[in-house]
């Protein structure tokens, strides 16, 4: 096996979904080069343009030309929905919390104002 | 003796208290196998001492009394060897419903993931409502992090990774398998209920603490959770389960504790005294009880030979 750099030694799937996830962030069409700056992993630019391809032939992603090559932007489709219907589904289990471990649970309202001062408190810190 | 079965029964609701209160106290990640440990043993007592109940008549015909003489000797032994078989149904049939509860929504979680977008580890599902979760492996398929577009797009790109951090930790450490084990133990006695949603917050608190140690900023981690918090409220509380009290809920709790220092396992030797102090109470109770098991073979062995020495003689 070749050495290879830091990044490189993250699981694949990782790296995927973090690409994955820029491009449903940003909300618009991405080209490799794009992405890759927005990641800022110092990754080749080859190594994004290959998990872009094949995101694109696996149906995930489609392509518009843009400049000398493509940019790509995440497929939104009628099978989603039902995927967020029966998702929403899930939300009247009682029991979901047990299985599916959410990141956030609901609010009271005295949370909300709490929490906005918090988040006040975390940001003017860490900038 | 009926005293000490009593006892046993009576215990968990002191048990299942001093766990949550030495939880507190401890790191997440000891926290959750503090909390988890304590049900499994309380539920454990629980049914050692109710099959002690339960096989009395059967012991005594091991032993070869006729039951009414037992009866003499003890005339409830009947009555409360039927009882204890009920509660022991009962518990049964509530262990195997709760089960198959867990399963049959994973299997429905999975079945709506499936129509996600994705790759990796990563399953990004369309929808405006902000939501995420981490779902377990089901039938050999590997667990994924799940996301709504909405999620995505409220965070922001170092708030990002601390999402799939976190969720990441909860598959990686196989939390649900730990929440699954404590609602289990519910049903088995009423007062380890309580040790569910202590066990709730200290998973997500660990989820947190990893994903804090994968970033590298705490603060970040922090303003992740809360901005996913308030942008989840903000899109409506429709099908989730706001809570009525006015008392700072569960994630206002997280994100102070990622302001904070990260924590520490309790120092000095006054505090790690009072820490192995409560820790042995629980772990002495459990066994007390589970040795009770065998107090009562002893018990109705003892009666027996009384009794068929009272024969011949």
């Amino acid at each position: 096996m070749p050495v290879k750099g830091g990044d490189e030694r993250r699981p694949h799937g990782e790296l995927v979904a973090d690409v994955l996830a820029v491009l449903w962030q940003s909300g618009r069409p991405m080209s490799a080069q794009e992405v890759n700056a927005v990641l800022g992993k110092g990754l080749a630019r080859t190594t994004t343009a290959t998990i872009l391809t094949r995101l694109y032939e696996k149906g995930t992603l489609r392509r518009i030309p843009a400049g000398r090559g493509f940019a790509y932007e995440p497929v939104e489709d009628a099978a989603g929905l039902v995927a967020g219907r029966m998702r929403r589904e899930l939300e009247s289990e009682p029991r979901r919390d047990l299985v599916l471990k959410r990141f956030v649970s609901s609010l009271s309202e005295g949370d909300e104002e709490t929490l906005r001062r918090l988040l006040l408190e975390a940001e003017s810190s860490s900038e | 003796m009926l005293a000490l079965v009593a006892l046993t029964l009576v215990f968990p609701w002191g048990g299942a208290a001093v766990a949550r209160r030495l939880a507190e106290g401890l790191p997440p990640r000891w926290a959750c196998r503090l909390l988890t440990g304590s049900a499994v043993l309380l539920a454990g007592g629980t049914v050692s001492a109710l099959i002690g109940l339960f096989h009395v008549p059967f012991l005594a015909s091991l032993e070869r009394l006729s039951l009414s003489r037992v009866l003499e000797e003890w005339p409830a032994a009947v009555p409360s060897a039927a009882a204890a078989g009920v509660v022991m149904l009962g518990q049964l049939v509530l262990l195997v419903r709760r089960w198959l509860r867990h399963r049959s929504l994973l299997k429905r979680a999975w079945l709506s993931a499936d129509e996600g977008t994705g790759d990796g580890d990563l399953l990004v599902i369309p929808g405006s409502d902000v939501d995420a979760f981490a779902l377990p492996g089901y039938r050999g398929r590997r667990g994924r992090v799940v996301v709504t577009s909405g999620m995505v797009r409220s965070l922001k790109t170092g708030e990002r990774e601390v999402l799939l951090a976190h969720e990441r930790a909860h598959l990686a450490g196989r939390h649900h398998l730990l929440s699954a084990a404590v609602d289990l133990t519910a049903a088995i006695h009423p007062a380890l209920r309580s040790l569910r949603e202590a066990l709730a917050f200290h998973l997500e608190r660990w989820a947190d603490e990893e994903a804090a140690a994968v970033t590298g900023d705490r603060r970040v981690a922090a303003a992740a959770i809360a901005r996913a918090a308030l942008a989840g409220s903000a899109r409506g509380r429709v099908g989730g389960y706001p809570l009525l009290s006015a008392t700072s809920g569960p994630v206002p709790r997280r994100v102070e504790a990622l302001l904070l220092p990260e924590p520490a396992a309790p120092q000095g030797g006054a505090r790690r005294a009072g820490v192995a102090a409560l820790a042995g109470t629980v772990v002495v109770a459990a066994f007390a009880a589970l040795g009770l098991t065998y107090g009562l073979h002893e018990y109705v062995e003892l009666a027996a030979r009384r009794l068929i020495g009272a024969d011949g003689g």
